[in-house]
C-alpha cells in the first residue's frame, strides 16, 4: 500500500517545477529557519564587534552602581539590562560573553572536527591495522565520562581559555571519528571509487575527490551539533569556575555570580540564561535544517 | 552468546586499559607530575619518598607500571585533604552518585519514552508540536541553568522544596529532573523518530492486517524494534548522568563524587581526582557492557553475530 | 471456472472512490471502482505500480496511511455488511479473521524480534480467543503443514530470519488462512521472490484457495502470474478498472489497447525476440487526471472523443466488460 501510495509518477511526485527566479528562491526560503538564523547573526555580530557596540567596559566595576535593574524593572538607559553586584554593565558583559561562547566554541569545533575527520579518513581509508587502533583508541575516548575527566585536567593544567580549548578538542574528537569513519569505509566500498582506483588514480586523488566531498555533509552536520554542546560545555565548566578564569565576562561565569542574587536581581540569572538557551536552540534548530536538506539520513542523530 | 559475552568484556578491558593510560598521562602533562602527587605540606624528605614510590624519576614505561600495580591491587594512593586512602573516599561518596543517578535515569527514560511514543503516534497533531518544542529546548538548556530556576521557582519563591543536600526524598527531586532534563529531551527525540520509522515497516502494517487492537500493534510490535537505537542512546547517556552530576551536585550540596571531583580539585587533591575519573569510568564502561548484553537479548540478530 | 450458482456475492466492490491529499493536489488513487466475487472465485487486479489495485484492497480492509487518505465514496459489502460503514473495532474484528491478507514482502512481513510461533499465535488469540498452549501451538503448527512447510514444530521456535524468503513468504501465508477466513488479499505475494520459488508459493496459495473454498484476490503487475490461478481477471489503469473478464476472454480477446499492450509486454519463453516489449509512455498523475480517458498519451488508437469524454464502461461479451470507444464503437 505504501508502494502505492507514493506510487505515482516520479516526475509528478515531485510536485511542479517552479517557474521564475523568485517562486525558486521564496520555495527554498520556506523551509529555511529565518527567526534562528536572525538571532545567530545578532550573537555573531555582537561577538565580532564586541569592542565597538559595547556600551561600557564589560570589565569596569563600579560599586555605587551595582545591582541595578534592567529597564522596565526601575532601571535607567545608561544601563539597558543593569548592572550585576560589582556595578558592571550587564549587556556588555553579554555581549563579550557572546565573544567567548563563539570563539571557544569555533575553536573546538574546528580542532575536534579537523583531528576527528583526519582520524576517520586515516582509519576508513588504510584500513587494517591502522584502523584497528585508531577504533579502539576512538572507543575508550567515547567511553569515557568527559566532563569529569576535562574538569579534573583543566584542573591540573590550571583554568585558561587556551587549555579550556586544548581539552575539550582532545576529549570530543572522538565523536567525529565515529560517525565519519563508517562514512568513509562506505564511500570506499562504492563501485565509483573502485572505478577510480582501477583507473589508477592515486589515494590522494581519491581522497580529495570522491571521499571528502561526500563526508562535508555528515561534517557539517555534527559541527553543528557539536557547537552548540560546546558553548553549553563553556558555560558549565565557567559556571564552576573552571572555565574560562574571571574577571572575563562569560555567560556561564555571569550565571554563578548571578545565583547568589536569586530574589534580589533576578535579571542577573535571567538575562545570560536566556543568552545560552537561544543561542543554542537557534543553532539546534539551523542544524535540524541543515540535517533535512542534506542528509535525511541523519535524522536521528 | 558466551563467546559474546567474552568478547565484549575483553573489549571493555582494553577501554578500562586505555582510560588508565589517558589518567595516567593527566597528571604528567602539566610538566611536573610531583607537583599534582606530592600533597604540598610534605617535607623534603617525604617529598623524595613519595618520588621514588611513585617511581617519578625513572622512564615514564616505568612510571605507568608502578601506577597500573596501584590501580590493580587497590592502592590509589592517600588523599590529601581527607589524609585516608582515596578509594575510600571515594567509595563513601560513589552510592550517593549512584542513587541520583539512577533516579535520574529512570525518570529520563520514563519520560522521554512515553512522550516520544505519544509524539510518534500522534505525529503532526497537538501533543507533537508541544513535545517537539519540549524537545528542542531541552537540548538548548543547559542543565545548571534549569537547576537554577527549578530553584527560584520551587525554593525561593514557593518555598515547596528544600534547596540543598540530601536528606529524604523531596531533595532528590529538583536535582534529579535537573540531571535527566538533557536526556530527558534527547531520549524523547530518539524514541519519536525511531516509531516513526518502524510503524512504517511491513511487519507493524502486517500486524494490523492481523487485526490486532491498536496498542498491541505501538507497544509489541513497534516499540521493542524501535527500541534499539533508544537504548543505544540511552547507554550513552548513561555517562552523562554521573558526569552531569559534577555541575548538578555542586548547585544542589549533593554529597556525592560530583561535589567532591571539584572540592579535590579546589584543594589540588590530585590522588583523588585521579581514583575518582578512573574508578568512575571503568564503572561506566562495565555498565555499557550490562547494556549490550541487554540488546542481544532484545534482538535476536544480534545474537548470532 | 467460478462456481457462480451461488447466491449472494461473497464481496462486492460498488463504486469505490479513494482519494489522497497531497501538497500538489487531490489524487484520486481509486476513482469509481466495482466488482464482485464469490466464494471459491479468484479475481486477479493488473495494472502498473499507482494504478490503484492495492489501494483498493487496503480500501476493502481499511488500512490507509491516515493522514493522508480517505475513503471517498462507494460501498464494500461483504457478506452483506457494509465494510465502510463499521466500526473501528468491527472492521478489526474481521481483519486477520474473515478477510486476511498475504502481504508483498515476506523478508520484511516478519517482526524480526519474535519467533515464528508467537506471531502466528497472535490472530488466534485475539479473534479465536484460543488460550491454551497446547492448542494454540497444534493449530500453528497445522497452519505451517498446510502451507507445505517441512518439520513445522521446529520452525515455530525459530526467528525470521532464520527462514529463507519462499519460507518466510509461505509463513505468511499460514497467518492468513490460520483463523479460517472467507476472503484472501494477495497483494504481489510473489513479486519479491526467485523465479522458481514464485511457482511454489503460487501453486500454495491456489492450493489453499481450493481447499478453504476462499474467495481470493490476486493482485499482480504481472500476466503470466494471473494466467496461472486466477478465474477473472480486473485490468486497473489510473484507478479505474478498464476492462474485466474471464481469464480465457481476456487471453483469447483483450479488447482495451492497455490490456493489449500489456499481453505483448509479457515475457514469452518460446518467443524467438529477446527485446522484452515495454508499454511507451509514463503512467499518468492521478492528481491531474482530465475528463477524458488517461491512457490517451500511450494508446496507438486514440481519437479526439478519448480525450474529451471517458468511455463508459460496456458489456462486449459474457462477463467481459470494457471502458474504451474503440471497443464500443
Amino acid at each position: 500500500m505504501t508502494q502505492e501510495a507514493q506510487g505515482m509518477p516520479q516526475s509528478a511526485a515531485l510536485g511542479p517545477r517552479p517557474r521564475t527566479a523568485v517562486a525558486r528562491t521564496w520555495n527554498r526560503l520556506r523551509g529555511m529557519p529565518l527567526l534562528p538564523l536572525a538571532i545567530l547573526a545578532v550573537v555573531v555580530f555582537a561577538g565580532i564587534f564586541a569592542p565597538f557596540i559595547e556600551p561600557h567596559d564589560p570589565d569596569h566595576p563600579d560599586l555605587l552602581r551595582n545591582l541595578q535593574p534592567p529597564i522596565g524593572f526601575g532601571g535607567a538607559w545608561s544601563y539597558p539590562f543593569g548592572t550585576d553586584s560589582l556595578g558592571r554593565d550587564v549587556l556588555s558583559r553579554l555581549i563579550d560573553g557572546a565573544r567567548i561562547s563563539l570563539f571557544v566554541g569555533l575553536a573546538v569545533v574546528i580542532g575536534a572536527g579537523g583531528l576527528g575527520t583526519l582520524l576517520a579518513v586515516v582509519a576508513g581509508y588504510f584500513r587494517g591495522a591502522v584502523d584497528v587502533v585508531i577504533s579502539r583508541v576512538t572507543d575508550v575516548f567515547l567511553a569515557v565520562p568527559f566532563l569529569l575527566v576535562a574538569i579534573s585536567v583543566v584542573g591540573a593544567l590550571g583554568a585558561s581559555t587556551q587549555n579550556l580549548i586544548l581539552v575539550l578538542v582532545f576529549m570530543t574528537w572522538s565523536g567525529y571519528t565515529r560517525v565519519l569513519r563508517g562514512e568513509v569505509l562506505r564511500i570506499r566500498d562504492a563501485d565509483y571509487v573502485k572505478l577510480a582506483q582501477v583507473a589508477g588514480c592515486g589515494s590522494l586523488r581519491i581522497l580529495g575527490r570522491h571521499i571528502l566531498p561526500n563526508i562535508v555533509n555528515p561534517l557539517i552536520i555534527l559541527a553543528t551539533l557539536q557547537l552548540s554542546a560546546v558553548i553549553i560545555i563553556e558555560a558549565s565548566l565557567s559556571f564552576l569556575g573552571l572555565g574560562v578564569p574571571p574577571p572575563q565576562a562569560t555567560w556561564g561565569g555571569m550565571l554563578s555570580a548571578g545565583k547568589d542574587y536569586i530574589g534580589v536581581n533576578n535579571a542577573l540569572v535571567i538575562l545570560p540564561g536566556l543568552a545560552i538557551a537561544l543561542t543554542c536552540l537557534s543553532i539546534n534548530l539551523i542544524g535540524d535544517w541543515l540535517r533535512r536538506v542534506l542528509d535525511p539520513k541523519f535524522r536521528a542523530l | 552468546m558466551l563467546a559474546y559475552v567474552a568478547s565484549r568484556l575483553g573489549q571493555a578491558a582494553i577501554t578500562i586499559l586505555g582510560i588508565s593510560v589517558i589518567v595516567f598521562a593527566l597528571a604528567r602533562l602539566s610538566g611536573d607530575a610531583g607537583a599534582l602527587l606530592v600533597p604540598p605540606e610534605a617535607t623534603p624528605q617525604e617529598r623524595q619518598d613519595i618520588r621514588d614510590a611513585l617511581g617519578l624519576d625513572r622512564p615514564l614505561p616505568v612510571q605507568y607500571g608502578i601506577f597500573l600495580k596501584g590501580v590493580v591491587t587497590g592502592d590509589f594512593g592517600k588523599s590529601f585533604r581527607f589524609g585516608e586512602p582515596a578509594l575510600e573516599v571515594f567509595a563513601k561518596r560513589f552510592p550517593n552518585t549512584l542513587q541520583l543517578a539512577a533516579v535520574a535515569a529512570v525518570v529520563a527514560l520514563l519520560g522521554g519514552v512515553s512522550v516520544g511514543v505519544l509524539g510518534a503516534t500522534h505525529a503532526g497533531g497537538m501533543p507533537d508540536r508541544v513535545i517537539t518544542i519540549i524537545a528542542l529546548l531541552g537540548q538548548a538548556v543547559p542543565s545548571f541553568l534549569i537547576a537554577i530556576f527549578l530553584m527560584l521557582i520551587f525554593s525561593v519563591n514557593l518555598g515547596w522544596l528544600p534547596t540543598s543536600g540530601k536528606h529524604g526524598t523531596l531533595t532528590y527531586i529538583m536535582p534529579a529532573v535537573s540531571l535527566a532534563w538533557y536526556s530527558m529531551a534527547a531520549l524523547a527525540r530518539m524514541t519519536r523518530s525511531s516509531m516513526l520509522d518502524v510503524m512504517e515497516t511491513d511487519y507493524v502494517r502486517l500486524a494490523r492486517l492481523k487485526g490486532l487492537p491498536e496498542s498491541r500493534v505501538i507497544w509489541k510490535h513497534a516499540f521493542r524494534n524501535a527500541l534499539i537505537p533508544i537504548l543505544t542512546l540511552f547507554s550513552l547517556q548513561l555517562i552523562f548522568f554521573v558526569s552531569g552530576s559534577v555541575i548538578i551536585e555542586n548547585i544542589f550540596a549533593w554529597p556525592g563524587i560530583g561535589q567532591l571531583t571539584v572540592q579535590a580539585i579546589f584543594s589540588r587533591d590530585y590522588p583523588l581526582v585521579q581514583t575518582i575519573v578512573l574508578v568512575t569510568s571503568s564503572f561506566l564502561v562495565l555498565l555499557n557492557v550490562g547494556v549490550d548484553l541487554l540488546y542481544a537479548f532484545i534482538d535476536p540478530r544480534i545474537r548470532l553475530t | 471456472m467460478a462456481s457462480e450458482a451461488n447466491t449472494s456475492p461473497l464481496l462486492e466492490v460498488r463504486d469505490l472512490h479513494t482519494h489522497f491529499v497531497t501538497r500538489s493536489g487531490t489524487a484520486r488513487a481509486v476513482d469509481g471502482v466495482s466488482f464482485t466475487l464469490n466464494r471459491g472465485q479468484t479475481l486477479g487486479i493488473v495494472g502498473e505500480s499507482g494504478s490503484g489495485k492495492s489501494v483498493t484492497c487496503m480500501s476493502i480492509v481499511r488500512l490507509l496511511p491516515k493522514t493522508a487518505s480517505r475513503i471517498a465514496g462507494g460501498q464494500v459489502l461483504f457478506k452483506g455488511r457494509d465494510l465502510l460503514t463499521l466500526s473501528e473495532d468491527e472492521i478489526r474484528a474481521i481483519r486477520g479473521a474473515e478477510i486476511s491478507v498475504v502481504t508483498q514482502d515476506p523478508m520484511t512481513s516478519l517482526n524480526p524480534v519474535y519467533t515464528i510461533g508467537n506471531q502466528m499465535e497472535e490472530p488466534l488469540r485475539y479473534h479465536q480467543h484460543v488460550r491454551s498452549g497446547n492448542q494454540l501451538h497444534e493449530r500453528v503448527v497445522g497452519a505451517l503443514r498446510q502451507v507445505g512447510i517441512p518439520v513445522p514444530e521446529r520452525r515455530v521456535r525459530d526467528y525470521p530470519h532464520q527462514l529463507s524468503g519462499g519460507q518466510r513468504q509461505r509463513v505468511v501465508t499460514a497467518m492468513a488462512i490460520e483463523c479460517h477466513p472467507s476472503l484472501l488479499i494477495a497483494d504481489e505475494p510473489t513479486t519479491a521472490l526467485d523465479v522458481t520459488v514464485q511457482l511454489q508459493i503460487l501453486r500454495v496459495l491456489k492450493e489453499v484457495q481450493q481447499n478453504l473454498d476462499l474467495g481470493m484476490i490476486l493482485v499482480t503487475h504481472d500476466l503470466s502470474v494471473v494466467a496461472r490461478i486466477c478465474d477473472d481477471v480486473a485490468v486497473m489503469y489510473a484507478g479505474r478498472i478498464v476492462e474485466h473478464a474471464p481469464i480465457t476472454e481476456i487471453f483469447d480477446r483483450p479488447r482495451h489497447p492497455y490490456t493489449q499492450a500489456l499481453m505483448l509486454a509479457v515475457p514469452k519463453l518460446n518467443a524467438s525476440r529477446e527485446r522484452l516489449n515495454t508499454i511507451p509512455g509514463q503512467p499518468p498523475d492521478v492528481r491531474r487526471l482530465g475528463s477524458g480517458c488517461p491512457f490517451v498519451p500511450r494508446c496507438p488508437k486514440a481519437t479526439e472523443r478519448c480525450r474529451e469524454e471517458y468511455p463508459p464502461t460496456t458489456t462486449v461479451g459474457e462477463s467481459h466488460t470494457v471502458a474504451c470507444w474503440e471497443a464500443t464503437s
